[in-house]
């Protein structure tokens, strides 16, 4: 629809202009009246066809002369070529009517003709710049919104809302059974919080101090569960080998839960570290049944991680997950380069 | 006389917690906890009680899970760390929902509810429990005294008879209480397609389809058994198969 309108525009325009000339013509033209009608046909057609290729020719335009330049050499252009046409299928067409050749009024159908092309290809010109601007506009609003999505999920990530949620029920119970328990688990709630805030910002972060984080956040779990959770961990890295912070968090998240959650009995999540050749790898494995590992959600975290190390490192290969009957693993491995 | 509660929570310092707060309540007499859907199953087969405490997210057996197995499920009182978004689901059909941190003035509100409903004459209708945001990849159903649990992969297709719903499986055919188009609405809409009133099958197990009557089908599975297709079904499975 807004595309048929633009057509309706620029139709009215011209017919607007032709009514004009059609008035001028009437007035100061000595000529007969089949000489002007002719002259007014031919006048007319060429002058819709050469807006026609001066619309299309201003659609695209090379970007090394600049939209502006450009428009003035189509105006110029398409107004030599409009006078010249013109004069030429008139005269013609005046001659087999055996009218004679035009010879009044050169110049001002020069100068009306340069006039229409350079104020078509200007309105042209204008139109495009205006439909440039609103989509680079548009593009950006979009990317900003992305960018907004993906910092809100960074943050939904670094606090782990459901994890604060459960773990501050947990303090609420121990405050009358365990004063010094409780307190104690303030301390290293409030730990685990700062280091997920502080990450903002920050690209890589050394071992030893994602597993202190990693160790604060197996101690409030290990409270919430009580018995029923205990974790092995076995670091054979250096402790300055670096990794982007908060990637273990999600895989423990998931032994944890597919742990948990689907075995009654005490459950043992080991947590194997080494450093093979330029890659620091994590091994994480805990117990779960078949069948029953979809009782908590279908491992969404994974895919999210997946999706950071792809951004990270630009390699679809650094997660791996393999199950055995009764063992699943997720293998992490990050380069350190 | 006093009311029985079960509390089901997987963590132990939230079933303390509930349990502390419960002593202001001399209307309420705790009778058992349990801390995974199936020993919540178990127990409350034995305790009958007027009103449970359930969490959402729990092993084994999640909580929406336990009480669909349930025949006359209690007064549900759903205890968890979800955010207000997922509550809205179910909002409406438990009697009551506490978040987690649980503060004892929510608390108390939720207990007067229960209280308020007990009284003799206002017994409840069977709430419908609400369908989980992801598609459900298992089933869980009684067989005799046990919970089974049916991965859907496992399922050769599902028949609608009265009030029951017959899962078929590679190790026999399982009943339970509901209706086919609720079970419909938990699986995978591009797994399973209901190619009848009363039949229900996993797109995986189709054979062939073969012309019967007028406007009707048979669909041969995998499995051997035939089952209808009726003219609608027949639609929705082409939308499905992508024909």
């Amino acid at each position: 629809m807004p595309r048929l309108l633009q057509h309706a525009y620029w139709l009215g325009l011209w017919a607007f202009m032709m009514a004009v000339l059609l008035v001028a013509a009437c007035f100061l033209s000595p000529l007969s009246g089949a000489q002007q009608l002719i002259e007014l046909t031919v006048a007319g057609v060429l002058t819709l066809s050469t807006a026609w290729l001066v619309f299309h020719s201003l659609r695209i335009y090379p970007t090394r002369a600049g939209l502006m330049p450009y428009a003035l050499l189509v105006a110029v252009l398409g107004g030599i070529l409009l006078f010249t046409l013109d004069m030429y299928v008139a005269n013609w067409l005046n001659q087999r009517l055996g009218a004679g050749p035009i010879l009044r009024f050169k110049a001002f159908r020069f100068a009306a003709a340069l006039l229409f092309t350079g104020w078509l290809a200007f309105q042209c010109a204008y139109a495009q710049r205006h439909k440039e601007i609103t989509a680079l506009l548009q593009q950006q609003q979009s990317a900003a919104s992305l960018h907004r999505e993906a910092a809100l999920y960074k943050l939904r990530q670094q606090l782990q809302p459901h994890f604060l949620y459960n773990s501050l029920n947990s303090i609420n119970a121990l405050i009358s059974l365990e004063p010094q328990a409780a307190q104690r688990m303030v301390v290293k709630l409030s730990d685990f919080l700062r280091h997920a805030v502080k990450q903002e910002g920050q690209e890589q972060i050394t071992l030893a101090d994602e597993l202190a984080h990693i160790q604060n956040y197996l101690d409030i779990e290990l409270v919430r569960f009580g018995h029923r959770l205990q974790v092995a961990v076995e670091n054979n890295a250096p402790g300055t080998a670096i990794l982007p912070p908060l990637l273990l968090q999600p895989l423990l998240e998931n032994a944890i839960k597919y742990g948990l959650y689907g075995i009654s009995e005490t459950v043992t999540i080991t947590i194997q570290i080494h450093q093979q050749d330029d890659l620091l790898l994590f091994q994480i494995t805990n117990p779960f049944t078949p069948g029953q590992e979809s009782g908590g959600g279908t491992g969404f975290g994974l895919q999210g991680l997946q999706q950071r190390l792809q951004l990270l490192f630009g390699r679809a290969d650094l997660l791996h997950i393999s199950k055995t009957e009764n063992l699943f693993t997720a293998t992490l491995k990050i380069p350190q380069a | 006389m006093k009311q029985p509660v079960l509390i089901i929570d997987d963590e132990p310092l939230a079933r303390q917690l509930l349990r502390q707060y419960l002593q202001a309540y001399p209307a309420l007499e705790i009778a058992g906890e349990a801390g995974d859907g199936f020993e919540a199953y178990k127990l409350i087969q034995q305790v009958q009680p007027a009103l449970i405490f359930l969490d959402v997210q729990m092993p084994r057996l999640t909580g929406f899970e336990m009480l669909e197995l349930l025949e006359q499920p209690p007064a549900v009182i759903f205890t968890t760390a979800f955010d207000q978004y997922a509550l809205k689901a179910f909002e409406s059909q438990a009697l009551d929902y506490l978040l987690k941190p649980i503060s004892p003035e929510r608390l108390a509100v939720a207990v007067k509810k229960f209280l308020a409903n007990s009284a003799p004459g206002t017994a409840q209708a069977q709430p419908e429990w609400p369908l989980p945001e992801q598609h459900a990849q298992r089933i869980a159903v009684k067989d005799r005294d046990t919970i089974r649990i049916i991965p859907a992969a496992d399922i050769l297709y599902i028949e609608a008879s009265d009030d029951y719903i017959k899962i078929h499986t590679g190790s026999g055919a399982f009943l339970k209480k509901g209706t086919l188009s609720r079970t419909v609405a938990a699986l995978d809409p591009n797994q399973f397609v209901r190619v009848h009133r009363s039949f229900l099958i996993p797109v995986g197990q189709l054979r062939q389809i073969e012309p019967y009557e007028k406007d009707s089908h048979l669909a041969l599975l995998h499995c051997g058994a035939r089952v209808s297709v009726s003219k609608s079904g027949l639609a929705r499975l082409k939308e499905v198969l992508g024909w």
